[in-house]
This record gives structure tokens, sequence and C-alpha cells, in this order.
């Protein structure tokens, strides 16, 4: 089972490597042409390979997932130690948090992130685009996780083994470090994969309707928007890419699932 | 009692609706300051950055949008007055922005009747409800039927592992998968089942030509909302049909159903609501896909459109609408589980 993970990690690796390649370069002659030993997935509709466009829109779509999942990470982290350690001395600073995540919450991430990205998006570049993606999903996912983590911060910070350590003259980072933070752990791994899977539905959703990469760049939403044309004549244009968003999704949730079982 | 429940219940209100409040002038403010924080003259942004555009041209699209004005007064006329920067496009003065491609207040081009009779939030509702409710029916009723005492535990482990799988499928592909699906069964006929749209261009407005448009992408957010929900049914159902009172008056001879039905439901409907609350801003935001994929004619596509458009006000004021739906969704599903929790009654 062991092997399994390793290679769902190792595998993960590969896909992320693939932002090191260059885009493919077009051959308007191989357009649409069908799978070969040159081409092992075909080509699309413009002659780019579609295996070297697969392999680097993947890495952009999941570069963009984990990176926007960590920054959702530290804000919700910092946020709900924050909240949860002030929640019994300073009541309003935990007041604030909670109600900016009640009020974070209800607002629709796909409309707002339409509204922000078609307006500052424009002539962007590839870094400016994958930049402003992750960046966005990243703000825009913390609610959840500041929820998480405050509440395990109110639950650990009252068991007995930290009120004997408090007894014992123990500071607040030193409870923190040493009695939260690895409880806690597990089960923040296991949300921020639940984050990159979320994130990279997201990101295709976005790029899928023209506000997230451009068309050059070809991640997984991209690719699936181009085969869209064509896509009752070469469906494998469009399962390369939706086939692949799934394994992805898979994998990551697996490692999840990994984590969540050693909480 | 009673009296303290309600009081609770107001107090709880009004500190949402000073959230949505602030929310309303959040979201605002940003649509101010996306546009002021293009590089350039913001204008030649509204103009989709033609050419040849004179200069008289580009002074009214930045007296129409209130560009000529500091952002704060912006802002201000936005809430407060609402007449003076918006009215040059066709002389309206209705609240909440001109829509600039629509020439007419964008509060009207979400409300108001369009040529097919029904207004673009009508068309979302016809979308996003029935198959929602459908769905939340069939989860409760498949949830609490498979972890009934006597059945086999393999089922519901069959449906969580299914239902994990389902939920990795991103939305975007589910959709355009079951466009591609039923597109190649139908060899590109669009007699009998159409794929996309939302009314037949022959001009038939029937229930039955509703129906048959309405069909395709009901089933695919059926399929997206069924595993969701039905996950959440299991795993509660499963702790609600072991809890002290239930096994009681299934010790005192009532049926598994009649448990079930009076017991059981009740009680994981509930507890569904917190989930569900969390998950409502999320299904309003997806409908952007859904609509865009079938061509459908409601809230989520017309904010696509506008901002494609560059209709700024149009598609501030539609964010503002759509945080709005969640917001009072997401209040009413945390009052109906305050309510119908065993704990939450009394107080």
């Amino acid at each position: 089972m062991k092997r399994i993970h390793v290679l769902f990690v190792a595998a993960i690796a590969l896909v992320l490597g693939g932002v090191l390649r260059d885009a493919p370069v077009p051959h308007v002659e191989d357009a649409h042409c069908a799978m070969q030993a040159a081409h092992l997935l075909g080509c699309d509709d413009i002659g780019r390979d579609l295996l070297q466009l697969l392999w680097r829109g993947t890495a952009l779509s999941m570069w963009c997932a984990v990176g926007a999942a960590f920054i959702s990470m530290a804000l919700g982290v910092g946020g709900g130690v924050l909240a949860g350690h002030s929640a019994q001395r300073r009541r309003w600073v935990d007041a604030v948090c909670m109600r900016a995540a009640d009020a974070a919450s209800v607002v629709p991430v796909l409309p707002l992130f339409l509204l922000a990205a078609a307006f500052v998006l424009r002539g962007a570049n590839t870094t400016t685009r994958m930049l402003f993606v992750t960046i966005g999903l990243g703000v825009l996912g913390w609610p959840s996780i500041l929820r998480l983590v405050r509440g395990l911060t109110l639950e650990l910070t009252a068991a007995p083994p930290v009120l004997a350590a408090r007894g014992f003259g123990a500071n607040t980072t030193h409870i923190l470090r040493v009695h939260v933070w690895p409880v806690a752990m597990p089960m923040l791994l296991a949300h921020l994969c639940a984050d990159v899977v979320s994130n990279v539905a997201a990101e295709s959703a976005l790029s899928f309707l023209g506000v997230g990469f451009a068309a050059q760049d070809a991640s997984l939403g991209r690719l699936l928007s181009s085969s869209m044309s064509s896509i009752h004549d070469h469906p494998w244009q469009f399962m390369a890419p939706a086939l692949m968003l799934v394994v992805c999704a898979l994998g990551v949730q697996r490692v999840g699932m990994m984590f969540d079982a050693g909480t | 009692m009673r009296r303290s429940w309600f009081i609770h219940l107001l107090s709880v209100l009004a500190r949402r609706s000073l959230q949505l409040l602030a929310l309303w002038m959040l979201l605002s403010a940003l649509g101010i300051a996306v546009v002021r924080s293009l590089p350039g003259d913001p204008a030649e942004h509204f103009l989709l950055l033609q050419n040849d555009v004179a200069a008289e041209d580009l002074q009214a699209v930045r007296a129409a949008h209130g560009l000529d004005q500091p952002p704060l007064r912006q802002w201000l006329h936005f809430w407060f007055v609402a007449k003076v920067p918006w009215h040059v496009a066709v002389g309206h003065t209705d609240a909440w922005g001109m829509s600039r491609t629509h020439q007419q207040p964008a509060w009207a081009v979400m409300f108001d009747a369009s040529d097919d009779g029904w207004s673009r939030w009508r068309w979302s509702l016809w979308l996003h409800l029935p198959p929602f409710l459908f769905a939340l029916c069939v989860a409760l009723c498949v949830g609490v039927w498979c972890t009934r005492p006597s059945a086999t535990t393999k089922l519901p482990h069959a449906l969580m592992t299914m239902t994990t799988l389902m939920l990795t499928i991103p939305s975007v592909v589910l959709t355009l998968g079951c466009v591609a699906l039923v597109g190649a069964w139908r060899d590109g006929d669009v007699h009998g089942w159409p794929l996309l749209g939302a009314r037949s261009t022959q001009g038939d407005t029937g229930v039955f030509d509703l129906l048959q448009h309405a069909l395709l992408p009901w089933s695919v957010l059926m399929v997206g909302y069924v595993p969701a929900l039905l996950r959440l049914v299991l795993v509660r159902a499963n702790q609600v049909w072991m809890q002290p009172h239930v096994e009681a008056a299934r010790a005192y001879g009532s049926s598994w159903w009649r448990c079930a039905w009076h017991d059981v439901a009740p009680l994981v409907f509930g507890s569904l609501c917190g989930p569900l609350a969390a998950w409502v801003p999320a299904v309003v935001g997806g409908a952007v896909v859904v609509e865009s994929v079938f061509a459908w004619p409601g809230l989520a596509r017309l904010q696509l459109e506008s901002v494609q458009q560059r209709d700024v006000w149009l598609s501030v004021l539609i964010l503002m609408v759509l945080t709005t739906v969640a917001w009072m969704a997401t209040t009413v599903l945390d009052v109906m589980r305050a309510w119908l929790s065993p704990h939450g009654a009394s107080r």
C-alpha cells in the first residue's frame, strides 16, 4: 500500500516538472493528426503535440492549485491559531476573525474571480496569469481552514497535557509548537490535499471560461475549452485533458486519504 | 422560552444583515478598485481597446462610468445618489448603475422579463432549484434506507466508494462529458432532446419544450449533487440509527420506515444543513460553468457576458446578487439547523 502512495507522490512530482518544458511549437500541416509514433496522442487544431501540451498544461494547473492551497493554508492557519488562542482572553479578536470568515465564505469565488481577472489579466503574460490565479484562489480559500484550525486550537489548548504544561510554566509558542502542531498537522495536510483537488477544478473552470490562462499557455481548462469545437470529430482531444484532470484529482485525493488515515 | 428564541433569531438575522451590508459595500468598492487600477486610461478598456476612438467618446465613457470623479465620490454615488455618473447612456436615472451593453439599468437587466418572457433570475432558478431539491430527496431516501439496521453493510461501503470517485470529477469535465456523450449519441440531432439553450428558436413556449431543454442540464446537475449529498447523508444516518431514542423506538415495535420517517430523516436533514450552508456559495459560483456550457440564459451566464463586454456595473451588481443568494441560503439553512437540532430547539 505504501509503495502505491510513493508512486502517487512520484507521479505528482513528474507532472509538476512539466512546467520546465517550453510550450510546443505549432505545425499547421499536422493539425488534428491521428496518434502516431511522432505524436503519441496526436495533435491539436493548430498542430501542437497533444502529449507535450498535456504535460505542460497539467503542470501549470497543478502548480497553481498547489500554490493556492499553500497560500490558503498559511492564511487559514495564521488566522485560526490567532482566533482560537484569543478566544478566552481577547474575545473581540476571535469575533472579528470568525465574522470575516463568515462573510468571505458566502462570496461565490468564480464570479468574483471572473470580474477581477477579466480586467486585470488583459494582455498579461503566462507568469502574471499564473501568479494571479494562484494568489487569487489562495486568498479566497482560507475561511474553511480558519474554522478548522480555530476548532482544533480551542480543543487542544483545553486538553489535560496542555493544561499541565501551562501549569509547569510553558509559554504559548512552546504549547503551539509541541502540543498543537503535531496533532493538527496530519489533519491540515489532508485538508491541503482536498484544497488542491478543488483548486484544480476551479482553475480548469476559470481557464475554460477564458479568464485564467491564455490560449497559448494550454492549461487543462484551456485544452478542454479548445477541444469543444471538434469534440465530435476528434473526441480524444477532449478525453485526454478530461482524463488527466480526473487522474490528477484522484491522485491528490489518494495522498490526502493517506494523511487522513494517519490521524 | 418561545419569546427568547424569537429574539435570538432576530439578533442573528440582524447580525447577518450587517455582514451582508458590509459585503455589498466591499464588493462595490472592489469593482471600482479593479477599474481604477487598470494600466493606462480605464475608459479605453470599456471600449474593448478599439483603435480609432474619438476623444469625445472617451470623455463620454469616463463620464458614464464616473471615472471623471475621485474614487470615493464615485463609490458614494453608486450607493447614495446613483443618478449623476451613469445617466449619460440613455438618460435613465435608476439606482445601482447602468448596463453599458444593454442600455438599461443593471437591476432591470437581471430582474425584468426579456423577449422569451422570463427574467434571467427566473431562468437561473428554474435550472438550479428543481435538481437540487430532487437530489436532496433522493440522497435522503437512499441514504436512510441503505443504513437501516437490517441492511447489509456492503451497500453503504460501495456507495461511499462510488461517491468518492464521483466527487473527484470536476464539474467542468462532468458537464462537457455529458454534452459530448449525448451529442455523440444523438449524432448532433437537435430534434426531440436539444442540447443547448432554454427555449426552442421556433417560438414554442409550452411546458414540454421547457422540460425538453432542461432535461440534460438537470441530469448533469443531479449527477453532481447526488454523490455530494448522499455521502453526507450516509455518514450521518449511520450515527442516527444507533442513537438511544431510535433504538428504544424499535425495541417498542416501531417499524423501520416509521423510525426512518419520524426520527432519523429529520435529524439527518438537520445535521445536513451545516455542510449544505457551506456548500451553497460553491454551487452558486459553479453555475457559471453549467450555464455557459448549456448556453442557458441565466444570471451566471449574464455575469460571464458582462465581464467579457467590460460592463463593470452589471457584473458588480450580479456578483452582489449572487452573494445575496448565497447569504440567504446560508442563513435559512443555519436557522433550520438550529430548529431541527434536538439541542437547538430548546434554545
